[in-house]
């Protein structure tokens, strides 16, 4: 196990000629949970995207889970899992469908019932067969919920964990999030809303215009 | 001193040209408008070593990943996209008065036609992006495929029809009209040589001054805040 | 290996099942092709030594116009909603979804292609098909062609801002060398081989795809990446 999950030294990120990371340093121990926050546009969901490699930074160097930023890809797409502003998931499915497709994309077959026991886990149990065009944006967010727990992983980037999400929704992600944490995994969030994810942070990170406060 | 290469590569172009024009015999049969040969053929040659250069740098790029692989495959293709124009054009013009049509379905020409578009559709690609990282990512891959066309193209056309002359080879001319096609080759090659520097370098300056005017906050800051 | 072909067969399913349900895309592209098949009778008068003559030419034509729109949608409709983002993060291999994305409209040409090729047979009074084999030799390897190319300039597409028109634009220069092959083995199979230069054309389309497939399936990686 690394002594640290996440390591950037300098890196920045350009779109065009606007800037949207301007030279970011974190370091993170394994097993914390660390808070982005900041106003809209100031690099969050960049820095996750460039940690979940689905974004090369501009300048900069980097480590994941031991892993180089640059060069590793491969392998930290294995240990990384990645919820993104956008959720990802197809209308034309349905919600048992959407799950068993993202596990077959990646090679791997469902062990038996572990799609009934993860929607169990987010309240989406009893309607396995209703298309995704016909969920409200909290179902929808509650079934990407439940992707993340069909396979272990050591780093999880959630960009916006909370937003459409009732109370009990989000309670339940502040219990995945604890639970996440027990079993060792480090766990970033990008958030706007300080408050609401002070009580359950190891640290909190404030970003404004692209560098750290 | 750069400026004095251009002039060696200008002067050197002017002279060839001159001795195809003037100091070269007309041909027997199709008389002065064979003259349009001195710039046809090494055009159409030159057109494709520049689009063999792009495909080595396509390959380049997906070999090394930086971006001066990508700056030679682009430049390379507009110098290309360049002379293939002018061969289209002066092919016409040629076959006007030599089979009495501006267009044949000939094989070399026809290839040459869909070359172009081939290259320009590539140009344009590389316009719709706006990210360099991208953009070459993206134009690499379709710089070996349009270039693993190019022979089947041009087999699928011959055979489809055929309607071409012989192909000129240097034992049918006269040996002035072979030195004056070769001089000029090598003129034109060293046009596309300068062309395919100056692009390049122009590009490059371009890129730095990208990166110089959207310089990072960070750095403005800290450079501010030193005074 | 497992993982590759599971991969794949996900994605072809995915498309294949939005695809039956939403029947958006072949209805549209099938009715369109109907509608083109209708046009050129029209165009070229009816008739019919005319219109047998020209067939060959049209069928491939009109599949090749109307797959445009099938093939512009495979990739931009992963990039709608971040799904792209997922299946570049969270495939087994790129080359996978690729390949599942090409079966996928592989089928769906293969469908447009029957329908608009029965549609010609009725209206245009066409012969039965002198060699049988060779037709649909010619169609599968035609069909192979027009979806891997057709896929590899899509997946360029989703990556760039160019409006919908620039599919044909970049993808129909491309395709000249298959359809002069295709044309010509379809003419030989419908009303026979005059000239007996089927095989040169059948091994020169032979050719184009496996050439095409190799080196589409080389250089995907770094497209998908971008």
């Amino acid at each position: 196990m690394p002594t640290v999950s996440v390591e950037l030294k300098n890196v920045r990120h350009r779109y065009g000629s606007t800037w949207a990371l301007a030279g970011v340093d974190l370091c993170v121990a394994p097993g914390s949970v660390v808070a982005i926050t900041g106003p809209n546009g100031c690099g969050k969901s960049t820095l996750l995207k460039i940690l979940a490699t689905r974004l090369t930074p501009t300048s900069g160097t980097g480590s994941v889970c031991g892993l180089d930023l640059l060069c590793e890809t491969e392998a930290i797409r294995e240990r990384v899992q990645w919820l993104g502003h956008e959720l990802g998931l197809y209308k034309s499915l349905t919600i048992e469908e959407n799950l068993s497709f993202s596990l077959s994309v990646l090679g791997l077959t469902s062990p038996n019932g572990a799609i009934g026991r993860a929607l169990d886990r987010v309240g989406l149990g009893r309607l396995p067969a209703t298309s995704v065009a016909a969920c409200s944006s909290g179902m929808r967010k509650r079934l990407a919920l439940a992707r993340l727990l069909l396979h272990p992983a050591d780093l999880r980037l959630l960009d916006e964990p909370h937003t459409n999400l009732d109370a009990e929704g989000r309670a339940l992600m502040n219990t995945l999030i604890g639970e996440w944490k027990r079993q060792g995994a480090t766990i970033i969030l990008a958030s706007h809303d300080h408050a609401e994810v002070m009580p359950f942070c190891d640290l909190v990170v404030r970003l404004d215009r692209g560098r750290m406060e | 001193m750069k400026y004095g290469i251009i002039l060696v590569v200008i002067g050197f172009f002017v002279l060839a040209q001159a001795r195809g024009l003037f100091f070269t015999p007309p041909d027997q049969l199709m008389g002065e408008v064979q003259r349009l040969m001195y710039i046809h053929v090494p055009a159409a040659w030159n057109a494709f070593i520049a689009f063999f250069i792009t495909f080595v740098g396509s390959i380049g790029y997906l070999w090394r990943k930086t971006p001066v692989w990508d700056r030679l495959a682009a430049s390379s293709a507009e110098v290309g996209v360049v002379l293939t124009a002018m061969t289209v054009c002066l092919g016409a013009i040629w076959g006007r008065p030599t089979w009495g049509v501006w267009w044949t379905w000939d094989a070399r020409l026809t290839t040459t036609a869909i070359l172009l578009f081939l290259y320009l559709g590539f140009l344009a690609i590389r316009a719709f992006i706006d990210d360099r990282r991208t953009r070459a990512r993206v134009s690499a891959p379709i710089g070996i495929l349009i270039f693993l066309n190019v022979p089947i193209v041009y087999f699928s056309v011959k055979w489809w029809r055929t309607l071409h002359q012989v192909q000129s080879s240097p034992s049918t001319m006269d040996l002035g009209m072979v030195t004056s096609l070769r001089l000029n080759a090598l003129a034109l090659l060293a046009v596309l040589v300068t062309f395919l520097y100056w692009r390049m370098r122009l590009e490059r300056r371009r890129q730095e001054r990208e990166e110089q005017l959207a310089m990072p906050p960070a750095i403005a800051d800290s450079t501010g805040g030193g005074r | 290996m497992m993982r590759f072909v599971r991969c794949a067969i996900a994605v072809c399913r995915k498309d294949l099942l939005t695809e039956a349900r939403q029947r958006e895309t072949v209805s549209t592209v099938c009715f369109f092709g109907l509608v083109v098949v209708l046009l050129f009778g029209f165009a070229v008068g009816s008739d019919t030594t005319w219109l047998t003559r020209l067939a060959p030419g049209l069928l491939w034509l009109t599949v090749l116009l109307s797959v445009v729109v099938a093939l512009e949608r495979s990739f931009q409709a992963e990039a709608e909603e971040g799904c792209m983002d997922r299946l570049i993060l969270y495939s087994a291999s790129h080359r996978a979804v690729f390949l599942g994305k090409c079966v996928t409209n592989c089928c769906v040409i293969g469908t447009v292609q029957l329908i608009v090729g029965l549609a010609m047979s009725i209206l245009y009074d066409l012969p039965t098909p002198q060699q049988p084999g060779l037709l649909i030799a010619a169609l599968l390897l035609g069909d192979v062609g027009i979806a891997v190319l057709g896929t590899f300039y899509s997946a360029v597409l989703s990556k760039t801002r160019a409006r919908h028109v620039m599919l044909p634009l970049l993808l129909f220069p491309m395709l000249i060398p298959l359809l002069v092959c295709v044309v010509t083995t379809t003419q030989a199979a419908l009303l026979g081989d005059l000239f007996g230069e089927t095989t040169v054309w059948l091994r020169l389309l032979i050719l184009f795809d496996a050439i095409f497939v190799a080196a589409v399936f080389w250089t995907i990686d770094p497209l998908m990446e971008a």
